[in-house]
């Protein structure tokens, strides 16, 4: 049941706008499912998993009882969004140039980003 | 003659004839006793010579025939002979110039002839060699004394001197040096005989050498590397910590009750199996958020910072500004039919869905959305009939009821897997006929049971209470044109029931509600008085569709209809203080949670209608038209608790959301030097002061 779940879920993700593609990790850094092909598939699992270590392993130093909930990405061209669950976690690669943040329209300024976690919402 | 004599010193001259000179040598010496015999007779040198034949003696004497013939006299003549230890075969008459004398003179000329020469092998024992000799064969000085063979007497004590002398000598050094010496001194003392020890030497067959190894199987090894930081002593703790409690948990075999108020809304299960799949679906819940916040990203932004500053040059009016919407694909075909956000996750609100079209009656279904997914729901439950009414419990926010258009209630429970409602009423625990129009929580009763009200056309007014995983109900009241008439009463007539559409409780009085009916009346009622109501007022001329109790203001209440008007009541009078004709039919009406002088309503052309009675009291401080005119109705509306934005529902399955701009949301502007008041007080105060105001012109009029 929770299987379907997730496949339905990953089926949504993939179809969204821009999303170019999906990996899940498990915790040893092997990839187990992904919508890209192998090589860059290997490629970004092996990258991705030492600094999702290490972003784990600083935060929950700081404090033992936090811990990382996800992490962004941001490149110029692309956005690589991580979130660990426990120790599996998945990956989406996401192109943001579709947003349009270009044809903003001015009227809306601007705010800074504040990152709130819990059960606030998160921006 | 004496020259002979001389030259012919030390030797025996035999060959001359007559007279011969007899001398002594040293060689001679063995005959002594003879030759000195010779020295006194020339005659008997001849003699002598025949003394050496001495065992001849007493013949006479033999004469040589060629021998002297002398007188006697010139044998008795004495001559002289002179023994000297002269060479004489040495010169005598060498002679040396001599250049201080300028002439020659005589030297003395060596005498020494040496017949025999021998190097012997003795060596005096004082003197170096022997000393270094004795040293090198380390003999004691005894056996040195004895073996030199000298007189041992004599050699010891001068041996011992020597030693002695050392010592002296050295007494004035150190000690170690003169033991040393000491030492030395005997060592030298000693020499070895060569013959005394003998070093033999003696070897046997060397074994040869083999090398014998013994090596068991070395354990079984494997690496383990691992990190010790803040957070891995922290989970192992926390582990320690957990196998302790359910240890506890086991001895007490009590069950464990699961906490409701858990921060994570999935269920995570202990086994190691079911970890992964539901951490992946947890990851990839947040990666559906993320990727949906990025999409959505300008709405999330405007939706937290976007301020209309427009509003600062419009006198009264606010504007909404549209965000999200949300739609379902299963949904097609629903209209929206109820709205309640969640008290407790403030993003989370649930929607019912169903239809308020008699002859369409579907299947139905309850979505929650989440603002931080918009693009699809959190949770979805499809019912087998249209649902009508929603309502989320305060305290266990996970735990739904829910009215259907079948006369059904049921009550959903978020945390258990499974698509069906925990509880349901079925028609032998006395479901409704009618369709459940509303469902309220309420306290938990003394037994601490939840338990909820409903109300529905068929005129009862229900409690039901959840009492051991059963839906147990109560008829609180019953609805009648004429009056509530209690069960019991003798009546001639039947009583014609009148269906209810709406009620709402009091937020502080607990036992106080109010009932909108379908024939356009509000019943005041009380829990406690079944009987009858506590006052009735004819507000509108068709149903009524909603009814709500002002969230601050304990005597204010709201209700709409869809005879196009919204009243606003005072329930101690028995007329409305406002009424606002909306020129459509008003679906619904919501008080703000943020002001007791905001509200809300929307109607079936499509339009929101926001008033502040604090700013204007006959109109709406903002009109947008949400939707369309023709395309669709709005049925629904509802204010977020604490995020200024509305949800509105309409009866294409759509559910939107509006930021309401800062004019909506005005608070009373303090006057310089006074604080600003904030809280419930302030917002009653307000109404007060707008009541007193309606009042005294009908005081005045009437």
């Amino acid at each position: 049941m929770d299987l379907a779940e997730v496949e339905e879920t990953l089926k949504r993700i993939q179809s969204q706008k821009g999303v170019q593609g999906i990996i899940i990790v498990n915790s040893e850094g092997i990839p187990v499912k992904t919508t890209l092909d192998n090589s860059s598939t290997v490629h970004y699992a092996g990258l991705i998993h030492q600094l999702v270590m290490k972003a784990r392993s600083t935060v929950r130093d700081i404090d033992p009882q936090n811990d990382l909930t996800f992490l962004r990405v941001r490149s110029k061209k692309n956005e690589i969004m991580i979130a660990p669950g426990g120790w599996g976690f998945s990956r989406g690669v996401h192109t943001h140039s579709d947003t349009g943040r270009e044809q903003h329209p001015t009227q809306r300024p601007r705010r800074p980003r504040t990152f709130l976690s819990g059960d606030k919402l998160i921006y | 003659m004496g020259h002979l004599a001389e030259s012919t010193g030390n030797y025996l001259d035999l060959a001359p004839p007559a007279r011969l000179v007899v001398l002594v040598t040293c060689i001679q010496r063995r005959t002594g006793a003879a030759t000195q015999q010779v020295l006194l007779d020339d005659e008997e040198r001849v003699d002598t010579v025949d003394r050496w034949d001495e065992s001849h003696h007493g013949k006479g004497l033999i004469k040589p025939p060629d021998q002297l013939e002398l007188t006697e006299a010139e044998l008795k003549e004495e001559f002289t002979r002179i023994l000297t230890a002269n060479n004489p075969h040495a010169p005598a008459n060498i002679v040396l110039y001599n250049s201080k004398e300028c002439c020659y003179k005589p030297t003395v000329v060596e005498q020494m002839i040496v017949h025999f020469v021998v190097e012997g092998s003795l060596l005096h024992q004082d003197s170096d060699e022997a000393r270094r000799q004795k040293a090198k064969g380390g003999l004691p000085e005894e056996t040195a004394t004895f073996d030199t063979g000298a007189g041992p007497d004599e050699a010891k004590p001068e041996t011992l001197d020597t030693p002695a002398d050392d010592e002296g000598g050295a007494g004035e050094e150190d000690r170690p040096d003169s033991v040393a010496s000491k030492t030395n001194q005997k060592k030298e003392a000693k020499v070895t005989n060569q013959f005394d020890y003998s070093e033999r030497a003696c070897q046997n067959l060397n074994n040869p050498h083999r090398q014998i190894g013994c090596q068991p199987e070395p354990p079984p090894r494997s690496n383990f590397s691992s990190l010790a930081n803040q957070w891995v002593i922290y989970d192992a703790y926390m582990e320690e910590l957990q196998k302790q409690e359910r240890n506890k948990e086991k001895q007490k075999a009590a069950p464990s009750k699961k906490d409701p108020d858990n921060t994570k809304r999935a269920v995570v299960s202990t086994d190691s199996h079911g970890h992964d799949i539901s951490k992946v679906r947890k990851a990839v819940k947040i990666i559906e958020r993320m990727v949906n916040q990025n999409t959505f990203d300008e709405i999330a932004q405007d939706f937290k910072y976007y301020e209309d500053d427009s509003d600062e040059f419009r006198a009264q009016e606010g504007t909404l500004l549209p965000l999200w919407k949300f739609q379902y694909d299963q949904a097609k075909g629903l209209s929206v039919t109820a709205l309640c956000w969640n008290k407790k996750y403030q993003d989370l609100f649930a929607v019912g869905m169903g239809s308020y079209d008699f002859n369409k009656q579907e299947h139905g279904l309850l979505v929650f959305y989440s603002l931080k997914n918009t693009a699809f729901p959190e949770y979805s439950y499809p019912t087998k009939s249209g649902i009508l009414c929603i309502d989320i419990h305060e305290q266990h926010s996970y735990l739904v009821a829910v009215g259907f258009y079948d006369g059904c209630v049921a009550v959903y429970n978020l945390n258990k897997e499974g698509m069906d409602a925990v509880h349901k009423s079925t028609a032998k625990t006395g479901k409704h006929t009618d369709p459940v129009w509303q469902v309220r929580w309420q306290k938990d009763d003394l037994d601490n049971n939840h338990n909820f009200y409903s109300v529905s056309s068929d005129g009862r007014v229900a409690s039901w209470t959840l009492v051991k995983n059963e839906l147990v109900f109560t008829d609180v009241i019953k609805l009648s044109l004429n009056g509530a008439m209690s069960e019991g009463t003798e009546g001639s007539q039947q009583p014609i029931i009148a269906c209810g559409t709406a009620f709402d409780f009091h937020k502080e009085i607990d036992y106080l509600f109010l009932v909108g009916t379908g024939e356009g009346k509000i019943h005041k009622c009380s829990k406690t008085y079944s009987s009858h109501f506590l006052e009735t007022y004819v507000a509108h001329s068709m149903a009524v569709d909603a009814v709500k109790w002002n969230h601050f203001h304990p005597k204010v209440f709201i209700s709409c209809s869809s005879d196009w008007t919204i009243k606003i009541w005072d329930h101690t009078i028995n007329t409305p203080i406002f009424t606002f004709d909306l020129n459509a039919a008003v679906g619904d009406v919501s008080w703000s949670p943020y002001s007791s002088t905001v509200f809300s309503a929307v109607t079936i052309d499509g339009t929101v209608h926001v008033f502040d009675l604090n700013i204007n009291k006959y109109e709406a401080i903002c009109q947008p038209a949400v939707m369309a005119k023709k395309k669709g109705k709005l049925t629904r509306v509802e204010f977020n608790p604490i995020h200024p934005i509305i949800i509105v529902g309409d009866d294409r399955g759509y559910v939107t959301s509006l930021k309401l701009s800062p004019n909506l949301r005005k608070k009373p502007k303090a006057k310089k030097g006074q604080e600003l008041a904030t809280g419930p007080e302030v917002e009653v105060a307000k109404m007060d002061k707008l009541l007193s105001l309606l009042q005294q012109p009908e005081n005045s009029t009437a």
